[in-house]
Order: structure tokens, then sequence, then C-alpha cells
């Protein structure tokens, strides 16, 4: 191919010139059309929309650049609810907006009905009998386009047209959201196991460290640092040698930790070293330390109170299931 | 922990393995008082962690461990289990008391704990052998006896036995009756007194057992017949090591011809893999086999069986099994899988009631050096 742009009669009398005239236009980038044009409701108020009409335990909401369809721009936006006060049972409900105008109509038309059913959604963690068509699950999926011209199957304006560029961003903005709802059941399930991991051998090491101690005729062991590790927790223990107070930070998992570690004493601490702050707020002072402690490692504060001082602990950036607080 | 292999003459006393059981609870806490999570470490019981101990002659347990850990659910109810049987033994020991392995399973769902209770007797019966490995102690010296296998002995020997009921003098032919003398759990309360016994032959099934007494084999050949009754019990085995190293006795192995039995004779001769760790105590190395060998199925024409898938998966996996890794038992087990025939012990009679006593078996074992 010459790089010369073809004659008319050149692309018209050979069907080879006029295929490859075709795929080079395909190809080419061109200037998008203005997207200022448009109107969408942004990822923000899409999420926010969902939280005020559902009380759920997740949210996720995506927006797609702007591209175009037979010279048309327009936006896809895409939101999920999850869990919480939504429905168990049955499919999960799909909101349809076009140009920010909700189609009530005509559900089974509508492209994004279509694009909704082709997604596996067992990769996300939603139940798809058969693998394919509505999702089933306590979630909320709410699809937002808009566009200088909503092409629609008909005049009455219920439902989107197949057109496949709007096909492929609805799916795109659908699975942006999917992913991050896929993460936080993943999230989920693990903390679930580990909560259940956590009940079984809650209840079984002190069985074990019972029957030993009777079998060899001791005192009961103490079994908070095999719990600790098991549990891969993070562990915070107080330890008192007079006046000087130690709070230590155990990480036994494998990730580096930096838990928000609030101590509210009732005697002013002195001593207090520099990675912490202290306030006082009408005579309960709030020792803050926020320490970074590698996986495998331990990290100490230490400061001095005078006499009779009662503490609490108040531990926060840590998931409660990882945590152990012994203070 | 140790895992050595008790030696057949020491035999521990019931405080030493008393003892021995307390320190594996003592083992427990003293983890739990580190701050560890409390584990237990075992040999591998697989196929492909049994070594061939060259100064003994039999198979025991090579060098890969796998471990318990309380770091997992399942890990965690298998040391509690644990726990719970090993108070449970101790407390038996004192007492001086003794159970069966199926006792033990019903106990279970007596403990205190939903979380120690056994779900079915394989898993009891598995962690009692983890417990003497661990531990280094039998399960008779724990006073846990098997159900009772029964199997029996028949044949010119007199031997002492310390029942219940105080001392018996028994001969294996004269004072028992058609069925034999029947092998008590424990055989090392037996001492053997007097024999005009030329050796052992260990039989599989109980038909060949009663056709070999009633044609008066053992009194023709003054053979001791001992019926093995399909996979031998420990204490069959255990005594067939004992005929064998105390009087000196030659052992032969007569079985079927399919690979089940093979194993069996593996068991006798070069011991299990689930009691590996008792090899040395329960196995006969010097123990050789009679037949059915694939080789008879050809040249006596015996009625045959054909082989089934299983069986020849069997067969495929008796020849990686480091036991059977011997000339004969290769050159055997091709045979077989190439003529895809099975026989059984019984099929001899295909050639008259008296053909395994009269031609049969003399014939093969002075061909082996026996008679």
């Amino acid at each position: 191919m010459p790089d010369d742009p073809p004659k008319v009669r050149e692309a018209a009398a050979s069907r080879d010139v006029a295929s490859e005239l075709l795929e080079a236009m395909r190809a080419t980038d061109i200037l998008a059309p203005p997207t200022d044009c448009l109107a969408p409701i942004t990822d923000e108020l899409v999420e926010a929309g969902l939280r005020k009409e559902f009380d759920a335990d997740f949210y996720a909401a995506s927006t797609r650049d702007a591209e175009v369809h037979g010279g048309d721009p327009f936006i896809v936006e895409a939101g999920i609810a999850y869990g919480g006060e939504l429905e168990e049972g049955g499919g999960v409900d799909l909101l349809r907006f076009a140009n920010r105008v909700p189609l009530v109509y005509q559900r089974g038309a509508c492209a994004t009905t279509d694009v909704v059913k082709r997604i596996g959604w067992r990769n996300y963690g939603l139940d798809q009998p058969g693998g394919s068509g509505m999702p089933n699950g306590p979630a909320v999926i709410s699809i937002h386009v808009a566009s200088t011209n909503v092409p629609f199957t008909s005049e009455s304006k219920d439902a989107l047209a197949n057109i496949p560029e709007i096909e492929d961003e609805i799916e795109l903005a659908v699975r942006e959201a999917a992913r991050e709802l896929k993460s936080f059941l993943n999230k989920r399930r693990s903390m679930q196991k580990r909560r259940e991991k956590q009940d079984v051998l809650g209840r079984i090491l002190p069985e074990m460290a019972d029957k030993v101690s009777e079998v060899t005729g001791s005192r009961r062991p103490n079994i908070d640092g095999a719990m600790a590790r098991i549990m891969n927790n993070v562990g915070v223990e107080r330890e008192r040698d007079g006046d000087t107070v130690r709070l230590v930070v155990e990480n036994h998992s494998d990730r580096a930790e930096e838990p928000d570690v609030t101590d509210i004493v009732s005697v002013e601490p002195t001593d207090v070293p520099e990675a912490a702050t202290v306030v006082d707020l009408d005579g309960e002072w709030f020792v803050k330390w926020t320490p970074t402690v590698a996986g495998g490692e331990t990290a100490t504060l230490q400061y001095t109170v005078a006499g009779d001082a009662e503490f609490d602990v108040n531990v926060d950036g840590i998931e409660a299931e990882k945590l152990t607080v012994n203070a | 922990m140790s895992t050595d292999t008790p030696e057949s003459d020491t035999k521990l006393n019931e405080a030493e393995a008393r003892e021995q059981l307390i320190d594996l609870a003592a083992d427990i806490y003293d983890q739990f008082e580190r701050g560890d999570i409390p584990e237990m470490t075992l040999p591998t019981r697989t196929k492909s962690n049994i070594v061939f101990d060259d100064e003994a002659g039999v198979w025991v347990y090579g060098d890969r461990t796998s471990t318990r850990s309380a770091n997992s659910v399942r890990g965690a109810r298998k040391l509690l289990k644990a726990a719970y049987t090993v108070e449970f033994l101790a407390n038996q020991l004192e007492e001086d008391r003794s159970s069966t392995l199926r006792e033990l399973y019903y106990l279970s769902e007596s403990w205190d704990s939903d979380d120690a209770g056994f779900s079915d007797q394989d898993e009891s019966n598995q962690l009692v052998e983890d417990l003497e490995i661990v531990s280094g102690v039998t399960r008779e010296d724990f006073h846990m006896r098997p159900e009772e296998s029964g199997a029996t002995l028949m044949g010119p020997l007199e031997l002492r036995e310390q029942t219940r009921r105080g001392e018996r003098d028994i001969h294996c032919q004269e004072d028992v009756g058609e069925g034999g003398y029947q092998i008590p759990n424990n055989p090392d309360t037996i001492e053997f007194l007097d024999h005009d016994v030329d050796f052992v032959l260990a039989v599989e099934t109980g038909g060949m057992r009663d056709r070999l007494v009633e044609n008066g084999f053992d009194t023709e050949y003054d053979c001791l017949v001992v019926h093995l009754k399909g996979q031998p019990a420990r204490a069959t085995r255990r005594i067939t090591k004992r005929l064998h190293d105390e009087l000196d006795l030659p052992v032969v192995v007569f079985t079927d011809g399919d690979p089940w039995s093979y194993r069996i004779f593996g068991s006798v001769a070069y011991g299990s893999i689930k009691s590996a760790h008792l090899s040395e105590y329960l196995a006969t190395p010097e123990a050789e086999y009679v037949g059915i060998r694939p080789q008879d199925i050809v040249d006596y024409d015996l009625p045959t069986d054909p082989l089934a898938d299983s069986d020849v998966n069997a067969l495929e996996s008796e020849l990686d099994d480091p036991r059977f890794r011997t000339d004969f038992w290769e050159e055997q087990i091709e045979l077989q899988l190439d003529i895809g025939k099975k026989a059984e012990q019984q099929s001899l009679a295909a050639q008259g009631l008296d053909f395994v006593t009269e031609t049969y078996l003399p014939e093969r074992l002075r061909e082996m050096g026996v008679l």
C-alpha cells in the first residue's frame, strides 16, 4: 500500500483496496468527538445512589471513559450493591438508566440485560445456575448509559438496542465493579474461614491443654503463645514492671501490620518515647502510637506511670478477626 | 521423639510403657509452654517411604516424615484425640487392665469432648499405631488387643501359655481339637517346650488348612501348619517369627495365586507397610514362597479365573513395591500379567483331593530344599 491516499476510482475498482482502506480507517486514531456534551452520573454518585436506596454490606461503582458509536459519544457507568438487607433468594435486581432516566419496561429486550446474562458471574462469587443467565444472590446491579443519541429499540424508549460498541463498554463497566465485589467476597469468605478455625481451635486447644496437664499432673500450660501463632494473629500485650509499662505488639502473620494503638491512661504517663504522642483530655491521657511491625516481628512501647493507673487500650487498623488484645 | 522399634527380646514392662506415654503428653505440654504450636512428627506411612534395613533384612520406614500440627483444625483434632487416648492408655496400664481396639473406639464416645471422639474404627486403630511409633512401645504393651483373629497352629509342638487362669501346657496335636491351637493375642506369653517340627507351613485359606490336616500332612512330614486366615494378624506374624528365630525352623508360605495373596506373603516375610515400625519384631525375612505361583498355573494346567482390572492394578503396584523388587517376583508377576489368570489353592483339587499333599507340596518343598 503506497503512503499516498488512493484515488476514489482505485478504491472503487478493487475490492482489496477498498477493504484495506476500511481497515486503515478503523485502525487510525481519530479525534474523539467532544464528550462535555454528555451527562454522566459519575461513579461516586452511582455509589451514593445505591447507598441511599439499599442497605447493603458492600457497594462498588465504575465509570468508563467516553467511547463512540456511529459518531455519537457515550459513557457507560455501572454500580453493584451486595448483601445486608438485600433479599437473599432469587435473581439479582437490574436497574437500567439512559441519560439519567430509569428504564422500567421491556427489561428482557434491553442490551444491558443481555450483557449481564453473558457475564460468567461465578468468577465473581455470585451464584449463576448453569453458568449463564441472570445471577442469583442478594445484589443489585445498576447500569447507566449516557449518550447524545441513545440507541433505543423503539420509539417508546424502553430498552437499549444491541450495539456492539455499547455492549462492550457495558460489559467492561460491570466487570470493573464486579471485580471489587469479588475481592470483597473472597475476603469475607477467608475471614469467615478464619473465624470458624478460631472457633474450633479455640475450643480444642484448651481441651488439649487440660488433658495433657491432667496426664502429666502439672498445672495448666499457658497456651496464649500457641494460639496467637496459630491464628496468624497480631497480639497486643501489656507488661507492667513497677512503674514501667510496656505495650508489646507481636505480629504473627507474614505481612507487615500498622496498628493504631491508643492507650487511655488515668495517670499522666512520663518518659513517653517520640514515636508516640500524648494528649491530655480532662484527666485522661491518650497515648497514641502507630508502629509498623513486619511479619514475625514485635514492637514495644515503653513509658512510665506512677502509682495506681488504670489502662484502656484500643487498637484500630487491624481486622477484628486477626487481633488479640490482652492488655 | 524416638521411633526406635523395640527389640524382640526386651519386653517393656507396664511402668515403662506408661512412662513413655506420659512423655508424649509432656512433650505437648512443653510445646505449649514454649509458646510453640504443638505438633507430632511421624514417619510417612506409604509405600514410597519404606526402605530395606540391610542389617535386619526387613523393610522399615524411611526418612520422610509428616507432621501433625495443631495449626489446622484436622491436626488439632488428631492431637486432641491422641491426648485423650494417652490418658486412657495410661490409666489402663495403671489399673493393669486391657481392652480391645474396638472398645477404644466405642469408649471415645464417652469422652467429654465432642472433638475427641473417633469417627470410625480405622481412625482409632491408626492413632494407636501412631502412638506405638512415637513412643516406641508396642500395642501389646499398651494392653490393647485386636479382635481375636482366630488364626491357629497344628503340628508336633508343645508349648506353655501364660493364661489369665494360670499356665497351660499344650501339645498342638494331641491336646487340641480338629481346629488346632488358637494363637493368643500376645504370643510373647508363650514358651516353647518341645517339638518335632521340621518346618513351618503357613497357609492362607481355611479350606486348604483343613485339607492338609485331614490328609495328615502335619504328622507325615512333621510340619507345623499355621493358618494365616487371610492377611495375617500381628500375633500370627509374631509367632511365626518366634518359631523361626527360637526353634530355628524354616518357614514357607502357601497362598492363592493372586496379587492379594502375594501381599500376604509380603507381610509375613518383609513386614507390612502399615506396621513397618515393627518389622524387626514381626517379619520373617527368611520365609519362602511355596505357591500358587503363576508358573504352576502353566505347569499344572490349573483351573483359573481371569484377572480383574483391580487384580491387574494390584500386580502393577506390586511391581513398584520395593518389597517385591526381586528377580523371582518380577518374573512371576510379569508372567501372571502375561497369561492374565489367577488360581486358588483349592484349584489343585482338579487333579484329585490328595494331589496337594502327595504330589504338589512334596515336590515343591524338595525343590526348595525344605524336605
